[in-house]
């Protein structure tokens, strides 16, 4: 017998590290590290191992270089990734910056896209991508968060060719993921979801006739045509009676008359306003879209904490003349209509909160909140942690300095934070959750709805990273565990050892974290493709930098690749992230990252600025305030009045009017009037370089008079200092990142 | 304020003065005396060029938001200038201009820069001469010169002297021409001799809100009358679409930095090679892009008539994709660029058919022509890709000399003496092929594209080629519109309409048999078969082993090369 030696399987190919150069951005202490369980001296940590996993990776975005990163730590040598057209030869100088670190030819695969143009298209994509695993090896797949990785078909596909995905298996996909049906488990376990009545019909009816006997004889009075279905004697009652109607539409007669309606709306209003005390309740109709056939209720119960029965029946007596307006409005009040009106209580100030889950189908754990309010047009842009530690700690802050409204304010998160995480754990494990996923929530006051799950994970998952970690330990022996840090190393685990995990603590790692997503927008934050970037400075300490790869710098020569934002995909070029200990310490350092973060090129536009101008805004007013999803848009609409206003000053006139009036001053003395304006001279650019660079720029403008607010007042068009100015214009300086540095060029530092 | 006005002054009475002493470390001094002086004294003329400076000079400098002669250094290394004749000039101040040698990279670069917090970096009666020394030792050490130029122009109250001083530099400047190269950043407003001198040098690198031309706006108004603003007389825009500027930049760091890295694609001299660099991106890498983008661009609906990016390919090609554009908003149906292949720095010279079909005109023609010659001068390898219609016809062309400048780039191909290849990607037609780096003209080797159309004429060749065929159909019209009539009339068409249906038909036959005709042309002889035949190509290859075949050859013939400066008899040029 041949002697059959160990041969290195030629797509084995040793993970070389990158570019020796160990600067913060290629050897990060908070997302670098050693994860190869395999070394651990434990042999139940040992066993962990993923070394074996294959994962080809198909997606792009900042997850791309990660998942990369993240595979080559935990010992994971045959990956491999997905290209799409796009990555390469669509444009020049777009080519995937992956690429410099991936450099073995036959780990790197293409398509022309992810998920096709059609539904055809897409399946037959579907099994490219399975033939392409297939044929290089691969037993895995991960998807990101690109569409595919919720696609509940593609994860069914790739189960049926027996390979893992590397995400919630297409069981939790299809429980989770569509929202009805979400909706009807989220109620089965007791999560709280939008309250309202979508059967206001079927109850008016069920009044008329409360019994199913009764309901059949109707059926028999007026011949209706009725689904044998229906008249299953073990559905509920409301059914048969929607069902009854139905057939009364396509007969085209009404079974009761609008006033009937209108007072059954009258009557469920009145309760929920009882339910629900200071809410307003919105009325839609069935047929109604865009605006219309939409109206509220309840104006005069607002804030009102305890509601009087007169005060409720005023208010609930407005629903039958909105009832008819709306059923008017949209047509649906002639003989036959479907005049079915929902019932919603409407959520007055919303903000956008999400549980991070985690689960192996028998358990699942929440890893605390993000707060993702603050967006535009549906797109995140600035994402914080929510943690119970982290709100105890603020609780405890606000009762030591005696603020009642705060204390007040952080208790009410709190409780719905708890809430929020209870619920969505058991969410989890009735779908059944192996993977990571996001249970998305809106939040009002003190109330909070379940809105949807979100199979994957997410852009912003790093937020969560960076305040918790997960100690799994063994079930045997509480000195035996192992650390993960990173949700793309637990799904890896997930994928490969589900069941045998154990369910792990989650361990407080930084007090707070916060993520800034930098886009090609300009300063109003509408999308400018098309610029190159051609130098970004070097990350600094305590800062993320999800960039897709953009400063990988050419690995032979070590110069910045030049880098064309095509705008692809979407207008995201990278997240930047840092963390504290509580969030103010996390806004600060954001508020340092943006500051120093130097992006140059041509043609290019990003929204860099506004979110310094936004970090500190926040920092000036409260970094716990709790914006809605409305904030961004008013708030840009005030920056634009403040550019107005800015856009009158002329610097370096009112500066030529200061001198003047030194000259007046110093009128008497000659010599001394020549000193004060050869010193002012001197001091020309030291005082109008500042200003006009804020006044250039109403974010950088926003974020100092938020910041300095407490720094003047103005009486009767007078500005006076509160502190000493000179410190001001110092910290000025320090603000607009214009104070010396020794590396930078210093044209740089005069016009940051 | 109070009552009694105090003189402001900008002295701070509390901060101590620094005296610099003269001792070793560790030695008890003993008594001081003349010697100390003297000391003193050369440490002050040490410091002067940069400490005489007043504050308020430098100020002005940053008001117009330019950075001094000494912060531009600092962008272009981290290291420490080694500055020559410091004290330079009757003011011992340098004389308006930084002379040294730095180290950028590891390398030694020569490096000028006209310091404009002195009398406006003008250059006077001798600071010339300190140029010219400067430029002949480049020349000498064979290291490359970086200029940074921002001088008001001659100073006058120097006289003559000034004139003299450029006439020295201009003159030493051209000497060292073809030997080392040379990059010229061009700051602030440069005119007359101030631009003549940076444009002597191989490239020009020009930041917005900059101007340099024959002469500002000024003149201009009062000669001819014209208001013009700097901008719109030699700003960047004007002068990098004509090719004046080789490449323009946002400000004055990109222009530093752009300098640095063009620094990287060039050798120290014309008797070396440019810098090797190792590389970790594979030689055998499989380019599948590129096959990718052809096979998307000749399968759509325009078919082999579609237009691509070919700086797509050359990306592909390149170490890690990377890879350097000179004169990038110019011209660009043709693209001149450095890039690395395999570690070794080759100039790419492309046909861009995204660009009016990639047709050679006077700007292109010109363009190619420097790039090429650059390339030859100072051993570096061409790598030339050609998809050409040809070159553009037409009177405007001629009017702008097409021929003499067609004729610049040929002069420039015929007389290449690095290694050079020909990639043909599809259309090689007429002239353009026969001036475009053939075997002929000298290609050391010619490879092409299965995709690859070459022929002597387009698809209106067909006109010469099937002469005799298209005769007999043109000829046969008369007699088969009589039969087709003859017929319809027997039939018991009127003589009118079936005169009139005749003729239709018969022009819808003639045009079936035309189009016949042009596929057969398309097929026997827009291909690359005859150009294999002939041996006008070596061999075919796939568009997926670009990488692999253009670098093994290139390192082939570069085993074989040596580099050495450019000996030959001195032929008319332009």
């Amino acid at each position: 017998m041949k002697n059959r030696s160990r041969q290195l399987n030629p797509m084995e190919v040793e993970i070389k590290p990158m570019a020796k150069n160990n600067t913060l951005y290629s050897n990060n202490p908070l997302i670098h590290k050693d994860r190869r369980l395999s070394r651990s001296s434990s042999e139940w940590v040992r066993s962990f191992s993923c070394e074996d996993l294959k994962p080809l990776i198909v997606c792009r975005g900042p997850i791309r270089k990660e998942a990369m990163d993240v595979y080559g730590e935990m010992g994971i040598s045959h990956f491999g990734i997905l290209l799409s057209e796009k990555d390469s030869i669509v444009y020049p100088n777009a080519l995937s910056p992956e690429l410099r670190q991936l450099t073995d030819n036959r780990r790197v695969h293409r398509v022309p896209d992810y998920s096709g143009a059609s539904k055809e298209e897409r399946i037959e994509r579907i099994q490219q991508i399975i033939d392409t695993a297939k044929d290089n090896d691969y037993n895995a797949i991960f998807a990101g968060y690109g569409f595919m990785a919720e696609d509940d078909e593609f994860v069914a596909a790739i189960e049926d060719a027996g390979l893992k995905f590397i995400g919630p298996c297409s069981g939790t996909q299809r429980a989770a993921g569509k929202k009805d049906e979400a909706k009807r488990t989220a109620l089965q376990v007791d999560v709280s979801v939008t309250p309202g009545i979508d059967n206001v019909t079927a109850r008016t009816l069920l009044k008329k006739y409360p019994s199913r006997d009764e309901l059949l004889a109707l059926v028999k009075a007026q011949k209706l045509a009725i689904d044998k279905k229906s008249l299953d004697a073990k559905l509920p009652v409301e059914e048969l009676a929607d069902a009854v109607l139905f057939a009364s539409y396509d007969k085209g007669i009404d079974l009761f008359s609008i006033e009937e309606l209108c007072a059954q709306v009258e009557e469920e209003c009145t309760a929920m306003f009882k339910g629900y005390p200071g809410a307003r309740i919105r009325l839609k109709a069935i047929g109604g879209g865009g605006g219309k056939g939409q109206r509220i209720l309840g104006a005069s119960l607002l804030m009102t904490k305890n509601p009087s029965d007169r005060q409720i029946k005023e208010a609930a007596a407005d629903a039958p003349g909105l009832v008819r307006e709306i059923l008017n409005e949209v047509k649906t009040n002639g003989v036959g209509d479907n005049k079915n009106v929902l019932i919603e209580l409407n959520i007055e100030q919303t903000r956008h909160n999400e549980i991070q889950l985690l689960g192996n189908g028998q358990w699942a754990i929440a890893l605390g909140g993000r707060d993702c309010s603050l967006q535009m047009h549906e797109q995140k842009l600035l994402e914080i942690s929510v943690t119970q530690e982290g709100l105890a700690d603020e609780i405890a802050k606000a009762e030591k300095t005696g603020n009642k409204t705060q204390t007040e304010a952080l208790k009410s998160d709190l409780t719905v934070l708890k809430r929020m995480e209870e619920e969505s754990e058991r969410f989890g494990t009735a779908v059944g959750l192996d993977s990571a996923s996001t249970f998305e929530c809106i939040v009002d006051g003190d109330r909070h709805y379940f809105m949807e799950v979100n199979t994957r994970i997410q852009v912003e998952h790093r937020v969560t990273e960076l305040v918790y970690s997960l100690k799994f330990t063994n079930p045997e022996d509480k000195n035996d565990f192992f650390i993960v840090e990173s949700l793309v190393e637990a799904m890896a685990l997930l994928a490969r050892h589900k069941e045998r995990l154990p369910r792990p603590e989650r361990m407080t790692r930084f007090g707070a974290a916060a993520e800034a997503r930098l886009n090609a927008t300009d300063c109003s934050l509408s999308p400018s493709a098309g610029g190159y970037i051609r130098y970004w400075s070097k990350p600094i300490e305590g800062e993320i930098r999800d960039d897709q790869g953009i400063s990988i710098p050419n690995p032979d020569t070590g110069l910045f690749m030049r880098y064309h934002l095509a705008g692809a995909y979407d207008s995201n070029i990278a997240l930047l992230l840092t963390r504290g200990d509580d969030r103010a310490a996390s806004y600060d350092h954001l508020s340092t990252v943006l500051r120093c973060t130097v992006l140059r090129g041509s043609n290019l536009a990003t929204n860099l600025k506004f979110h310094y101008g936004l970090v500190n805004w926040f920092i000036g007013n409260n970094v716990m305030a709790k914006p809605t999803t409305r904030f961004v848009v008013p708030y840009l609409t005030l920056v634009g009045k403040l550019k107005e206003e800015s856009q009158r000053l002329d610097v370096i006139f009112a500066f030529l009017a200061m001198k003047k009036h030194y000259g007046k001053l110093y009128a008497a003395d000659a010599d001394a009037a020549k000193a004060a304006s050869a010193t002012l001279d001197r001091k020309g650019t030291l005082l109008t370089r500042p200003m006009e660079l804020l006044l250039n720029d109403p974010h950088l403008l926003s974020g100092w008079l938020s910041l300095n607010k407490k720094n003047f007042t103005i009486e009767n068009g007078q500005v006076s200092w509160l502190r000493n100015p000179l410190v001001i214009l110092e910290e000025t300086y320090e603000y607009l990142n214009m104070t010396w540095r020794k590396d930078a060029p210093s044209a740089e530092i005069m016009d940051s | 304020m109070s009552k009694t006005t105090i003189k402001p002054s900008l002295q701070n009475p509390l901060a101590a003065t620094e005296e610099v002493e003269f001792t070793i470390p560790g030695e008890i001094a003993g008594q001081t005396g003349g010697y100390e002086e003297v000391m003193k004294e050369g440490y002050d003329l040490i410091q002067r060029p940069i400490k005489s400076v007043a504050v308020s000079q430098i100020e002005k400098q940053h008001f117009k938001k330019r950075m001094t002669v000494w912060e531009r250094i600092k962008v272009l290394t981290d290291s420490e200038p080694n500055i020559l004749f410091q004290n330079w000039g009757k003011n011992l101040d340098g004389a308006s201009l930084v002379t040294g040698i730095l180290n950028i990279g590891g390398r030694d670069v020569a490096l000028y820069g006209h310091d404009f917090t002195v009398r406006a970096g003008s250059i006077d009666a001798t600071n010339g001469q300190k140029l010219a020394r400067l430029m002949h030792m480049a020349g000498e050490k064979g290291i490359p010169l970086i200029g940074m130029n921002d001088s008001a122009g001659a100073f006058v109250p120097a006289g003559v002297g000034g004139l003299d001083g450029y006439a020295e530099a201009f003159t030493a400047l051209r000497k060292i021409s073809g030997v080392v190269p040379t990059i010229m950043c061009m700051f602030g407003f440069n005119a007359g001799g101030g631009s003549y001198l940076p444009r002597q040098g191989s490239f020009v690198i020009q930041p917005e809100d900059t101007f340099f031309g024959l002469t500002g706006p000024g003149v201009v108004k009062s000669v001819l009358g014209e208001d013009i603003t700097p901008e719109e007389l030699g700003g960047p825009k004007v002068h990098s679409a004509t090719g004046v500027t080789d490449l323009a930049v946002p400000d004055e760091t990109a222009a530093l930095r752009t300098a640095v890295r063009l620094l990287s694609y060039l050798p120290d001299n014309n008797h070396s090679m440019a810098p090797f660099q190792e590389t970790s991106d594979p030689l055998d890498r499989r380019t599948w892009e590129i096959n990718t983008l052809l096979k998307k661009a000749f399968n759509s609906p325009t078919g082999f008539n579609t237009p691509f990016d070919v700086s797509i390919i050359i990306q592909q090609v390149c170490d890690h994709g990377d890879y350097f554009e000179v004169q990038p908003t110019r011209a660009r149906e043709a693209i001149t660029a450095f890039g690395r292949l395999g570690g070794n720095v080759v100039g790419f010279v492309a046909n861009n058919s995204a660009v009016s079909s990639g047709q050679i005109d006077c700007d292109s023609a010109v363009k190619i022509a420097r790039f090429v010659r650059f390339c030859n001068i100072y051993n570096i390898p061409l790598i030339f890709m050609e998809d050409t219609t040809g070159f553009l016809p037409g009177r405007e062309q001629e009017a702008r000399g097409i021929v003499q400048a067609g004729r610049s780039m040929l002069d420039s191909i015929v007389d290449v003496r690095t290694p050079r290849i020909l990639l043909i990607l599809r259309n090689a037609y007429g002239g353009a092929y026969a001036s475009y780096n053939n075997y002929p003209t000298g290609a050391d080797l010619v490879l092409a594209l299965p995709t690859t159309r070459l022929a002597v004429m387009g698809p209106a060749g067909k006109e010469f080629v099937y002469k005799t065929e298209l005769r007999k159909l043109r000829g046969a019209i008369k007699q088969r519109v009589a039969e087709a009539v003859q017929e319809r009339v027997k039939a018991g068409m009127d003589g009118d309409e079936a005169k009139k249906d005749a003729e239709k038909a018969v022009a819808e036959w003639l045009k079936a048999e035309e189009t016949a005709l042009n596929t057969r042309y398309e097929k026997e002889l827009m291909n690359p078969k005859e150009g294999l035949a002939l041996g006008s190509i070596s061999s075919l290859v796939m568009p997926t082993d670009l990488r692999k075949v253009l670098g093994e050859n290139l390192n082939f013939f570069l085993r074989h090369y040596q580099p050495s400066a450019w000996q030959d008899v001195q032929r008319e040029f332009h």
